[in-house]
């Protein structure tokens, strides 16, 4: 089953009126779907509001999804445009993309660096992204290299499991073990920054 | 070690932990059998389940580098308006992906996996369908002659508005129609058949 059918799995199931299911695909897909509102809205705040908006509308108007494009795609496009009728609602402005790139910037590839919500995160968020990420590569630069490898054919590349496992040149549930491992590796890791797990938020 | 989190009390409730946190883990990834979705679901739709669920996709997402920015909370938000929304009863999904898959795996197999009844219907289908298009070609071959004997019914204006010189042009004409309504989809044709007759006179004048 590829990443896809896991994703249709869900919607037919969200479909017959299961609700879980629809919260599977939301802790799934909130955090690009922020990335790709924050292009568009530059508040954190009204960015989670036009999130939270956009997710709404995919779950009242799943009957309708027929499957014909991947459930990302189609929660992408409602996405954009629940940021665009944001913007375009009274007392709201678009915001011009010179606007997005500070003035010391001056190259495209600056705009990757700072576009988001790290334009407008707080210092305090702004900290804590920077402690995540560089928690995270030292997670990976620790990892043995069999696992380091599964993991980023898996995360990066995108291989599957048959795929990883003809490359690595190991059976299949080598694989499961090494990606599970490097996860759980990095997970640890993050969860100190993340809070204790009885004051859990996603 | 994290020593915030609460841990299980005992090492066999350790390890059922790590192995249901094994199985997400490649379940994400849609290393999964169709015999274990719904255990997957089971144990997803738990506390615990839902936080690994969570943490594993932060932790992918993390090393893409789609995000570092710590929860917001913004997917628990969600699910609490989505638990004042009603649940949804439209399992189209499923039906549209089916017929997908029945057409993917071409008739004969389909007819295999539905089974005696499903056999039945399918047969009960194509004999309707065989009953209506023979039904229509009929009507037309009961309707070509007409079309053939038109020239020389006066009520016509073709016939009586061609001289003797369109002779030739009428019969090769006539002889296009029939052909036509012998080889094309003349049904579709049936509720323009009425305008052919204006459209050939201005043709011939």
């Amino acid at each position: 089953m590829s990443d896809r059918l896991v994703d249709q799995e869900l919607v037919e199931r969200v479909q017959a009126g299961d609700k879980r299911a629809f919260d599977l695909l939301v802790l799934k897909y909130q955090r690009k779907v922020q990335r790709l509102v924050s292009r568009f809205v530059r508040d954190s705040g009204e960015v989670d509001d036009v999130v939270q908006e956009a997710f709404i509308k995919a779950y009242r108007a799943l009957p309708t999804f027929r499957g014909d494009a991947a459930f990302y795609t189609w929660i992408y496009r409602i996405a954009i445009n629940c940021a665009k009728n944001y913007l375009a609602s009274p007392g709201r402005r678009i915001v011009p993309m010179s606007d997005l790139i500070s003035d010391d910037d001056d190259d495209a590839e600056s705009f990757d660096r700072n576009e988001g919500l790290h334009d407008v995160a707080t210092p305090d968020a702004e900290y804590a992204s920077k402690q995540i990420g560089e928690t995270v590569n030292r997670a990976m630069a620790a990892l043995p290299e069999d696992l380091r490898t599964a993991v980023t054919l898996r995360e990066i590349e995108g291989l599957s499991y048959e795929e990883i496992a003809e490359a690595m040149d190991c059976p299949i549930g080598t694989v499961r073990s090494r990606i599970f491992r490097a996860r759980e590796a990095i997970a640890t890791e993050l969860r100190p920054l993340l809070g204790t797990r009885d004051d859990r938020r996603w | 070690m994290d020593t915030t989190m609460k841990l299980p009390g005992t090492d066999a409730e350790l390890v059922a932990e790590a192995a249901t946190r094994e199985q997400i883990s490649r379940w994400m990834d849609g290393d999964i059998a169709p015999n274990e979705i719904e255990l997957a679901m089971a144990t997803l739709s738990r506390e615990e389940g839902r936080y690994c669920w969570a943490e594993m996709h932060f932790v992918g997402d993390c090393i893409r580098g789609v995000e570092h920015a710590p929860p917001s909370g913004c997917a628990d938000r969600i699910r609490s308006a989505i638990a004042t929304e009603p649940a949804i009863l439209a399992p189209a999904g499923k039906r549209l992906r089916q017929d997908r898959e029945i057409k993917e795996r071409g008739l004969f197999s389909a007819m295999t996996s539905m089974g005696r009844g499903g056999r039945a219907w399918a047969t009960a289908a194509a004999v309707a369908a065989v009953g209506f298009v023979g039904t229509v070609v009929y009507k037309d071959q009961v309707a070509a002659p007409q079309v053939a004997s038109a020239p020389t019914n006066p009520s016509v204006g073709f016939a009586s508005a061609a001289p003797a010189a369109n002779a030739k042009g009428n019969a090769e004409f006539n002889a296009y129609l029939q052909a036509h309504q012998e080889n094309a989809d003349v049904s579709s044709l049936s509720p323009m058949r009425q305008y052919l007759r204006p459209a050939v006179i201005v043709q011939a004048q």
